[in-house]
């Protein structure tokens, strides 16, 4: 034990005590806020208006079509326009044309010619115009007044949602915040597993190239060497984890104040605060950060060990781990896709089980807990999940530290799954 | 008394075996030479006695009582052959780490490691990062953090390989000084003529088998092949006779191999008889190099001796 200690020390200090630690710490979430907000705003701004031009034998659709300044942008014909061949109109800066065709029994239809491709969104917009005006005009001609009609669709009504447990407590509930909340952690516990993960499995076959391990597994069992690096770097993720948690604590209280003293309008920054206050009041953080922190860990032992094998596996050839780790990457994965489907139905079957097997239930909680401690996950469900969880990690750091011990010291070419196979059920 | 008692140990991989029914003892305070070829099954042998491995059959007594990996591995010190060391740590503190983990206090680690590095004049290097060290500086500081714990049984695995002349000697200086205070050293190596220099008695491991065991001077002699030197102040001249063979000549001196049943003064009161005034007349043993390559390509004879 006490050497399991001396190990994860070295491990952990050697990695905090790293100036790359820090800057990564402090400057990945704001990086990622960065990614998030250029990508939003470049999507909104990049593409250029489609100029249609619209020839509309109706004579009644054409002159109601409203462009989007930023996507399709309509062109009435007039008679200046003689030319309407694609080549003319090319030569005339358009884009491409739309025919809005009426046939014999007055049934319309729109065709659309152009040199590039229109996309997606582009033609829904086009056909959810062209539905609107028509929808209008059918209303007026049955002498239904238009501003009536905008009126009644202005109407919006809004929804407050609570739920009420066993003893008919109600407590507030945010689906959009919750499913928000519980996207946000599942993705970030399923990169965080990867990237501890990795750092395991580089750093154990790092030192299996570097042949300290055999200087190593003189002074210590393999055993202990593993569970040293897999401590260590596990804490290092924490360490990180609680560094986020105080830079969002100490925003949360120094926010106010500055929007407070900035020179935006008082009432703009009271709704701001309160718009915070409202975020961290209507979700039981405690509860979240808590089983983050648990999650992250157990998810991450559980992975860890199964790396740490892996790097034991390998040689110098980074590729041999990549061909190796798919089979262990495989479940971490399948673990996002369900999340999607937890954040829409957290109470699914599905949902609850994956929640509950080790491979997947440290990303699926964390998508289904946000919804509410024990509303929507019960304890017994969470008590389930964790229990599962630590068993999980105590027979797969059994079960790695078998492949680890005979791994670590097995030079030349790569392990095949068949020889892994082997060091597991050797003496 | 044995310090290390090895009996009948095997380890088979697969069907490889990598180490078949070898049995030895190592007196406490020798130096004890493990001899054998690539792939001979050294490493595998050690990685027993280190409790790395544990033998698919046969005892290892350590100290007098069988050899538990978990209490013993701290009277040990292993230097393997594939050493490494973590290339971003600084010196000081990698050797103090390394101390830590055989089982001494961080105070006595950083007393003893300012002990060793004051005598390998290593001091300076103490900031320095590991990375930034010439391979035989890093040997050197495997070799302190090796023995720094103070074992009981040093094992060392080539611990000259890519090492100077001057730092060569300060090492094996320091391997006869720690016999010398009661340590006992397992020395590895295929290099004989450091065998012949440090060693007093020797295995010979091959393909697996021990081929031959004792001490240096026994395993000259149960190998000498009844060749000796003579040289002359006249020039020797060669006559046919019952008692020995000319090898060759060369002026003064000559070797001469002995025929069965000859005494050596058989051979003296030929050279008498013929008038030549001997000024030398010696022995010649074959070297551990001699015995070792013969012992390890002619499997055949080697066989016997198994």
């Amino acid at each position: 034990m006490n050497k399991i200690w001396i190990i994860l020390k070295r491990e952990y200090l050697t990695r905090v005590r790293n100036k790359t630690f820090l800057v990564s710490t402090i400057l990945s979430p704001l990086l990622l806020i960065g990614i998030i907000s250029a990508t939003a705003y470049l999507s909104s701004n990049s593409t250029e208006a489609i100029k249609f031009l619209v020839i509309d034998q109706t004579n009644s659709i054409a002159k109601n079509l409203v462009s989007d300044v930023k996507s399709v942008n309509f062109v009435t014909k007039t008679s200046l326009i003689t030319d309407t061949s694609l080549q003319g109109l090319v030569a005339q800066q358009f884009d491409g044309k739309l025919d809005i065709l009426k046939d014999t029994a007055g049934k319309i239809s729109v065709a659309i010619k152009s040199k590039k491709n229109v996309g997606f969104i582009n033609e829904m917009y086009i056909q959810k115009e062209i539905n609107r005006i028509m929808q209008r005009q059918a209303l007026v001609n049955n002498n239904v007044d238009p501003k009536l009609l905008d009126s009644i669709t202005k109407q919006k009504i809004s929804i407050s949602t609570q739920k009420f447990d066993k003893k008919n407590n109600l407590e507030n509930a945010d689906s959009g915040l919750a499913s928000g909340i519980g996207y946000g952690s599942g993705f970030l516990m399923y990169i965080l597993v990867l990237i501890f993960g990795t750092q395991v499995m580089r750093g154990v076959s790092e030192e299996k190239t570097n042949r300290i391990a055999e200087v190593m597994v003189s002074s210590v069992r393999p055993f202990q060497l593993m569970m040293g690096k897999i401590l260590g770097i596990g804490l290092v993720g924490l360490t990180g984890f609680a560094i986020w948690i105080s830079i969002s604590l100490l925003l949360q209280t120094l926010l106010p104040l500055f929007l407070n003293n900035a020179a935006v309008s008082s009432a703009q920054a009271i709704n701001v605060t309160n718009n915070l206050k409202g975020m961290f009041t209507a979700v039981n953080w405690p509860t979240i950060l808590g089983c983050f922190a648990f999650y992250f860990f157990g998810g991450y032992m559980f992975y860890a060990s199964m790396f740490a094998a892996i790097g034991s596996a390998v040689g110098e050839d980074a590729n041999e781990a990549q061909q190796l780790s798919f089979p262990v990457t495989l479940p971490i994965i399948a673990g996002i896709i369900i999340l999607m489907n937890a954040l829409a139905t957290p109470n699914s079957a599905l949902a609850t089980w994956a929640s509950i097997i080790p491979f997947t239930s440290s990303i699926v909680m964390m998508g289904r807990i946000p919804y509410g401690v024990p509303s929507t996950v019960p304890f017994w469900e969470l008590g389930l999940s964790m229990l599962v969880l630590i068993a999980s990690i105590i027979f797969m750091t059994w079960l790695a530290g078998r492949i680890y011990r005979t791994g670590i010291l097995m030079y030349g070419k790569k392990a095949s799954w068949k020889e892994i196979f082997k060091w597991l059920l050797k003496g | 008394m044995p310090i290390l008692e090895v009996e009948n140990v095997k380890k088979y991989f697969g069907t490889h075996k990598a180490v078949d029914n070898i049995s030895f003892n190592v007196t406490q305070g020798e130096i004890f030479g493990l001899l054998g070829p690539n792939g001979a099954g050294k490493t595998t042998l050690i990685r027993m006695i280190t409790g790395i491995f544990y033998p698919d059959s046969g005892l290892i007594n350590f100290d007098g009582k069988p050899f538990n990996a978990k209490a013993d591995i701290v009277k040990i010190g292993y230097m393997p052959e594939e050493r490494g060391l973590y290339k971003k740590m600084k010196v000081g503190e990698h050797a103090i780490y390394l101390a830590q983990l055989k089982g001494l206090t961080l105070n006595s680690a950083k007393a003893q490691v300012k002990h060793w590095f004051n005598k390998f004049e290593m001091e300076t290097w103490w900031n320095k990062k590991i990375e930034d060290l010439s391979k035989g500086m890093g040997q050197k500081l495997q070799f302190v953090s090796t023995i720094l714990h103070q074992p009981k049984l040093v094992i060392l695995d080539e611990p000259f390989s890519g090492l100077d002349p001057v730092n060569s000697n300060l090492i094996k200086d320091e391997i006869f000084n720690l016999a010398k205070n009661g340590s006992t050293i397992i020395f590895s190596t295929h290099r004989m003529e450091q065998v012949e220099e440090i060693c007093n008695q020797i295995i010979l491991v091959n393909k697996g088998e021990k081929i031959l065991d004792g001490t240096v001077q026994n395993i000259k002699q149960q190998f000498k092949e009844n060749k000796f030197l003579v040289s002359c102040d006249n020039v020797i001249e060669q006559h046919e006779n019952n008692y020995f063979h000319w090898l060759s000549t060369n002026n003064n001196t000559a070797e001469i191999k002995l025929k069965t049943n000859t005494k050596n003064n058989d051979v003296l009161q030929y050279f008498i008889q013929n008038n030549m005034q001997i000024n030398q007349f010696k022995e010649i043993l074959p070297t551990l190099n001699q015995i070792f390559i013969k012992q390890t390509t002619g499997t055949a004879t080697a066989r016997q001796f198994a």
